[in-house]
């Protein structure tokens, strides 16, 4: 019997210490950034102006797709080898006016195609564009991007020059958060967006592989898309992923180009963020399942069977997976052997003060223009809890004398009740912080939300809303819940200098 | 907007289209030797002496326009790749001072928590 709880201690023990496996994983992907330099495709980059169509899917977007027009026909681009094809899919404001408005400023520039059964999604609204597009020969390049977003002038043409190279299938370029006025919300996305692309997708490109072109930015070459067959999927809610996926099994290389700027309108509120990734990451889910023959199983001319980039995918997919197994580990350790539990959450969580510190830093220096405007937002993403954690993993004799004198002028002993009682609390909190999230999302619409929820955020901490988000991408998924293409609302105010 | 492009790199045809008819319609039009490929410079040049033609060897640089109607102040397109270039070296820097702000963080633990 007492072998047999020897064991378990140390099966749990591993549980516990599977939960730094996100952790580790992020270290080398950051590492990997630093070695972007030697794996630059810049060689092989040439001016090259393809004659390019750009499709822009628009459902009521009245408020922004005229700016969009404006701001891309200011592009640094060969206005003969522009043209701007806006698919309206049924829109009920005044978006066809709008934009017949600016086909008319710009002949042979801007064409208006018109849905006239719309609400079938992003995708089945782009390939109706492509259907269009594809039947004419003018096409070499298309560039699909969103309503709202915002091209810097010269981000087009830092896209095109990689199709210069054949071999390349698919360009993306980095999307930033431009929302101005912003807020807390749009200020915590404009720093995940430095994590997930300018350090994300350089780290992919190092690799050979990138998981997926960003929706609002992604060129191709009009060999690429006939090659993965001339539509987008409409199968799953991620299909920017999918195409992404398609174009590699097809042996083509797809590049980031952290150099071609896009501005983008971010959710502003916690609800309208919900939605907007619980669709990314069900997405995810289900191209994990289309794509179950690709992972784990290297293929000549594809790296997207490699172990590396298998471990990257799934430590961010089950991320909440190793969250709730680390924490429960703890908590029946706590019972079973405090010390040994004591131990183990010691050793995860100096792995993730570590991680922390490398990734904030890190991710601050490589945009810094960014970095100045959301920095409380990097060290508060993983809430303050967490960061109280933290600083008593690095500083636990400073912690203690300090919560031993609060407590004591409010006439509280620090017992060891009380002490047991704090670190039941923090291995709880491990998954718990993912439910105070999950909270201020739940608060939003009412009264007291707009109040509550920035704090709630703050405590609970953006990195655990984005898990309880995949959380529920699970349970939708295995409920086989109806797939909605929510809309992120887009109001026009995003902003970039001209 | 910007001028028209000099329309340097032409991408391939598409496939469905009949690669023999180009040919049929030079061989009517153009005497045979002008088809004779890899010979653009005696094409260009006809009555160049050849000692002229006879240059050292030096690095050719070449700067061209980064765009189409560029002004030129602009940036060329080598100096566009170098800069992007050059960023991209210096976040093997910022990665170094993003581990020594970690090795800073163990530092403070050690000194004052031992």
């Amino acid at each position: 019997m007492a072998e047999l709880l020897v064991g378990l201690d140390w099966m749990l023990v591993a549980f516990v210490l599977i939960g730094a496996v996100p952790l580790l994983v992020a270290n080398y992907q950051f590492t990997l950034v630093a070695f972007h330099f030697r794996r630059l495709h810049y060689k092989e980059c040439e001016p090259y102006f393809p004659r390019t169509a750009i499709l822009v899917p628009a459902w009521n977007e009245d408020l922004v797709i005229g700016a969009s027009i404006d701001r891309l026909m200011m592009l640094e681009y060969p206005c003969d080898s522009l043209r701007i094809f806006v698919v309206d899919d049924a829109s009920t404001d005044s978006t066809p006016q709008v934009v017949q408005a600016k086909a008319a400023e710009y002949p042979g520039n801007v064409f208006h195609l018109r849905r006239d059964k719309g609400g079938e999604g992003k995708a089945a609204t782009l390939n109706h564009g492509l259907g269009i597009i594809l039947a004419d020969d003018w096409m070499q390049a298309v560039l699909i991007m969103d309503a709202d977003v915002i091209y810097v002038a010269d981000s087009l043409r830092h896209m095109t020059r990689h199709l210069a190279d054949p071999r390349v299938g698919s360009v993306t370029g980095y999307i930033k958060e431009g929302s101005q006025p912003g807020n807390y919300m749009t200020r915590f996305i404009g720093y995940e967006y430095i994590t997930a692309q300018a350090a994300g997708r350089r780290c992919q490109d190092v690799l050979g592989v990138i998981a997926c072109l960003a929706g609002g930015a992604q060129l191709h070459s009009r060999e690429n898309l006939i090659a993965v067959g001339g539509r987008i999927d409409t199968t799953t809610l991620a299909e920017d992923t999918v195409t992404t996926f398609r174009t590699q099994r097809a042996g083509r290389i797809v590049i980031f180009e952290p150099h071609a700027v896009v501005w983008a309108e971010e959710p502003g509120g916690i609800v309208a963020l919900w939605k907007q990734r619980l669709r990314w990451a069900r997405g995810n889910v289900q191209v994990t399942k289309m794509f179950r023959d690709v992972w784990f199983r290297p293929q000549p001319g594809s790296r997207l069977g490699s172990p590396t980039f298998g471990i990257i995918w799934f430590s961010l997919l089950l991320l909440p997976v190793f969250m709730v197994a680390a924490s429960g580990s703890l908590i029946a350790l706590y019972f079973l052997n405090f010390k040994l539990a004591f131990a183990a959450f010691r050793l995860l969580w100096v792995t993730n003060v570590v991680t922390y510190t490398f990734i904030t830093a890190l991710a601050l220096f490589i945009d810094p223009d960014v970095g100045r405007r959301t920095w409380r937002q990097a060290v508060m993403f993983p809430g303050i809890i967490n960061m109280l954690i933290f600083t008593t993993a690095v500083l636990p004799r400073q912690l203690s004398w300090m919560g031993h004198k609060i407590l004591g002028a409010a006439g509280i002993e620090l017992t060891s009740g009380w002490i047991r009682g704090i670190v039941l609390f923090t291995y709880i909190w491990l998954m718990g912080c993912m439910g105070v999230s999950y909270l201020a999302k739940v608060l939003e619409p009412r009264r007291v939300g707009k109040v509550l929820c920035p704090i709630l955020l703050y405590v609970g901490g953006y990195g655990p809303l984005l898990c309880a988000i995949t959380t529920a991408a699970y349970v939708q998924e295995f409920r086989k819940a109806d797939m909605k293409w929510d809309k992120t609302v887009k109001t026009g105010k995003v902003a970039a200098p001209v | 907007m910007t001028a028209q492009p000099d329309q340097k790199d032409q991408p391939d045809q598409p496939e469905d289209q009949p690669e023999d008819q180009p040919d049929q319609l030079e061989d009517l039009l153009l005497p045979e030797d002008l088809l004779l490929p890899d010979q653009p410079e005696d094409l260009l040049l006809p009555d160049q002496p050849e000692d002229q033609l006879d240059l050292p060897d030096q690095p050719v640089v070449s700067h061209r326009a980064a765009f189409p109607g560029a002004p030129p102040s602009a940036p060329s397109f080598e100096e566009e790749i170098d800069t992007a270039t050059k960023y991209e070296r210096s976040l093997v820097g910022k990665a170094l001072l993003a581990i020594a702000v970690c090795v800073l963080m163990v530092a403070i633990r050690a000194f004052f928590s031992g």
